[in-house]
């Protein structure tokens, strides 16, 4: 047996289920591989580590949460499976939604910031008394802020 | 209590039987649902919701397969769901909201200053985890409920609603696709 196929028969031989012939060549492989015996070491370790991090302790408060989280579901949705699954699509559609629309705001301000200082050059467009940003603008135009 | 009795009294809506069947299965669905989702506090909102709809649904339970079965089943494909809902979630996430990332806070929140062994250990898992999500979906299922929650090639066929032979192949498929992903990070870690 060659390293590879050895690392291939690894994780069976070290959950006891491989058959006997692949055992015997996995473990006459072992035998003579240091690098191999040590890769199942590793592969070993991490596997009860996993095993060992899934174990639970049985939780006294547990059944209490699940009534808690079933009498609030009844009150709150009606038909539950229903409303569970419109509820759902609903939230997949708005969230979609809200990033368009934050996104083309974010566009439309962006073309709106870029022609502000245009505006400058057409004083009549401006009617009414200077929004107090568009007031400092003024005062403070951006070529003079350039050349400082 | 008799499986039969239990899911008759189930139906009628009888409580102290309800009360009963969480306990008799909290710990073996919390774990699964650990061993699908990794974070402790997804896995008991997900243990949860499967508790919730064997509740719901057991008026549908027609006991053609083990109680037990059929609670896994629900518990797999609600862990499946959450998987997925996370994926489509992730485009609309911030860096630190992702899962993986709450993951690794998760495992470095008590840490503070842990020894290496223990950041070591926990290194050790996080690939782990890694190699089990990057399975495709019934080789992790298989995977998972044999190796993590140690059920018996029957009932993970049961659960599956698959053949003995095709839970051995999608076993062996994922024992070797896990070695490869596991070496992989074995020589990154030696060099
Ligand atoms: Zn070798």
């Amino acid at each position: 047996m060659k390293c590879k196929q050895c690392h291939k028969e690894l994780i069976t031989w070290l959950e006891g289920s491989a058959s006997q012939e692949k055992r015997e060549a996995v473990e006459a492989h072992l035998a003579v591989c240091a690098g191999c015996r040590e890769f199942a070491g590793y592969l070993r370790e991490t596997l009860a580590l996993a095993a060992a991090e899934v174990k639970v302790e049985e939780d006294p408060w547990f059944y209490t949460r699940v009534k808690a989280r079933l009498t609030w579901k009844t009150q709150t949705t009606a038909p539950p499976a229903r409303g569970k699954s419109s509820g759902q699509a609903l939230a997949g559609l708005l969230q979609p939604a809200f990033f368009t629309l934050l996104l083309l705001l974010g566009i439309y301000g962006g073309i709106r910031l870029g022609g502000a200082p245009h505006r400058q050059n057409h004083p009549p467009l401006i009617t009414e008394a200077p929004v107090p940003w568009m007031d400092e603008m003024n005062a403070e135009p951006l070529e003079t802020f350039l050349m400082q | 209590m008799h499986e039969k009795e239990m899911t008759d009294r189930l139906r009628e809506g009888d409580e102290e039987a309800f009360r009963e069947l969480v306990g008799e299965y909290q710990v073996r669905v919390m774990s699964l649902c650990l061993s699908m989702l990794h974070l402790r506090e997804e896995a008991e909102d997900v243990a949860q919701e499967v508790f919730v709809e064997v509740y719901r649904s057991v008026g549908r339970f027609r006991g053609e397969s083990r109680l037990s079965t059929w609670i896994y089943r629900i518990a797999v494909n609600k862990c499946l769901n959450q998987i997925r809902h996370r994926q489509r979630r992730k485009w609309f996430l911030l860096p630190g909201q992702l899962p993986e990332k709450q993951r690794q806070e998760e495992i470095a929140a008590p840490a503070g200053d842990l020894p290496s062994a223990e950041i070591e250990r926990q290194q050790r898992l996080q690939r782990l985890w890694q190699a089990i999500d990057a399975l495709p979906e019934n080789q992790r299922k298989a995977f998972v409920l044999s190796r993590m929650e140690d059920l018996s090639y029957r009932e993970v066929a049961d659960i599956m609603g698959t053949t003995l032979p095709a839970v051995e192949s999608l076993l062996q498929r994922a024992r070797i696709n896990l070695q490869q992903k596991l070496w992989a990070f074995y020589k990154k870690e030696r060099s």
